[in-house]
């Protein structure tokens, strides 16, 4: 009985630790679509904008590349839609878990400074912008897996010391062809 | 008919209200001392933060290369009870010119073993701005945010610090300035 109860107790212990290791990028790669909603302000929020969504995230040498595409829809008026892309490409470094952007420099020289890393279920992107004038803003967009097929997207844009702009979606894995 | 219509000119020009330029950084040379507070941030209820009073001394003084020295001094009381323990911290920084009008550049090297640290000033209108942003070797990344505009009295202040996205700190300070000259 006792031994029962203590291999029970290891079992438990050995799937916990398993549960909090770090996820893969290989967990993160993909086609994943999904819809949701921008919000402003940051005491009390107010939703703006619809948001729908492709995110595209596949290996590459020593590394990932992530590239999505957002369409933009005011609430008050859905005619007014705007869509952009953009992509960015990382290579890993010594530390595991964390990545650079291939293209990131110093951001008081006019460089964009992007790194990525994965803690848990989220990969995370941050991008640092400083503007001529001493403007600043920091970008993130934290990609949660709930499940193997299933992702939580949030963004956040930080303008000068206060929240701007947050979105959440809610994105669901197409395909894992990236093809 | 020139000199009416130069004399409307001068007359209209008088009565628009200039727009406000930049201050320059002699402008915020000084001492300057109050006290302020801690803001709620988060989700945290008024009711169960505690606004802790924090006094400040900043002090403001020209530097090599057209550049700056800032110190400041804070002092948070333990409790609310006076007299009480507290917790007093000092920083000073120098910051030198660039060839950006207004903006300013830490002149103290990088820490080693960060990803990022980086550490700049501006001046908008009467408001200089300092800004720190540090990336630590994990990825977590922290920014601090000094906003210091300058008013009839002194000096108003607001601190804000981020981690990872979050508002983990906000202060305002209303500062008076002294009469003791820095240089």
């Amino acid at each position: 009985m006792r031994l029962s109860i203590a291999l029970g107790f290891a079992a438990a212990l050995v799937a916990s630790v398993a549960q909090a290791a770090d996820r893969k990028v290989d967990e993160f790669v993909g086609r994943w679509i999904g819809t949701g909603q921008a919000t402003e302000g940051a005491g009390s929020p107010v939703a703006t904008q619809s948001r729908d969504s492709e995110v595209v995230i596949e290996r590459v040498a020593d590394g990932f590349k992530v590239s999505w595409t957002t369409m933009s829809s005011d609430l008050d008026d859905g005619s007014k839609a705007k869509v952009k892309a953009s992509s960015l490409t990382f290579k890993k470094t010594k530390t595991p878990g964390l990545f650079v952007d291939v293209k990131s420099g110093d951001p008081l020289k006019g460089k964009k400074s992007t790194w990525a890393r994965i803690t848990g279920d989220a990969l995370t992107i941050n991008q640092l912008v400083v503007a001529a004038d001493g403007q600043w803003d920091v970008t993130t967009y934290e990609r949660t897996l709930s499940s193997s097929d299933r992702m939580k997207l949030l963004f956040t844009r930080i303008k000068n010391g206060a929240v701007a702009r947050q979105a959440r979606l809610e994105m669901q894995l197409a395909s894992r062809s990236t093809r | 008919m020139i000199r009416v219509l130069t004399g409307l000119v001068l007359a209209v020009a008088m009565a628009v209200p200039a727009a406000a330029a930049d201050r320059k950084i002699k402008d915020f040379f000084g001492a300057y001392l109050g006290h302020g507070s801690e803001e709620p941030v988060g989700t945290t209820g008024a009711s169960e933060t505690h606004r802790q009073t924090r006094f400040s001394q900043v002090i403001i003084k020209s530097a090599a290369d057209n550049g700056f020295t800032i110190e400041w001094s804070t002092l948070k009381l333990k409790d609310d009870d006076i007299p009480s323990e507290a917790d007093t911290k000092t920083h000073v920084e120098t910051f030198r010119a660039t060839g950006k009008p207004n903006v300013f550049q830490d002149v103290t090297p990088p820490e080693p073993g960060l990803i990022q640290d980086t550490s700049w000033a501006v001046i908008n209108g009467d408001t200089l701005s300092i800004v720190k942003v540090a990336v630590a070797a994990d990825g977590n990344y922290f920014v601090s945010h000094y906003d210091r505009t300058l008013s009839k009295e002194g000096m108003e202040a607001r601190f804000t610090r981020f981690e990872n996205s979050h508002v983990v700190r906000a202060v305002k300070l209303h500062l008076l300035k002294g009469p003791a000259e820095v240089n």
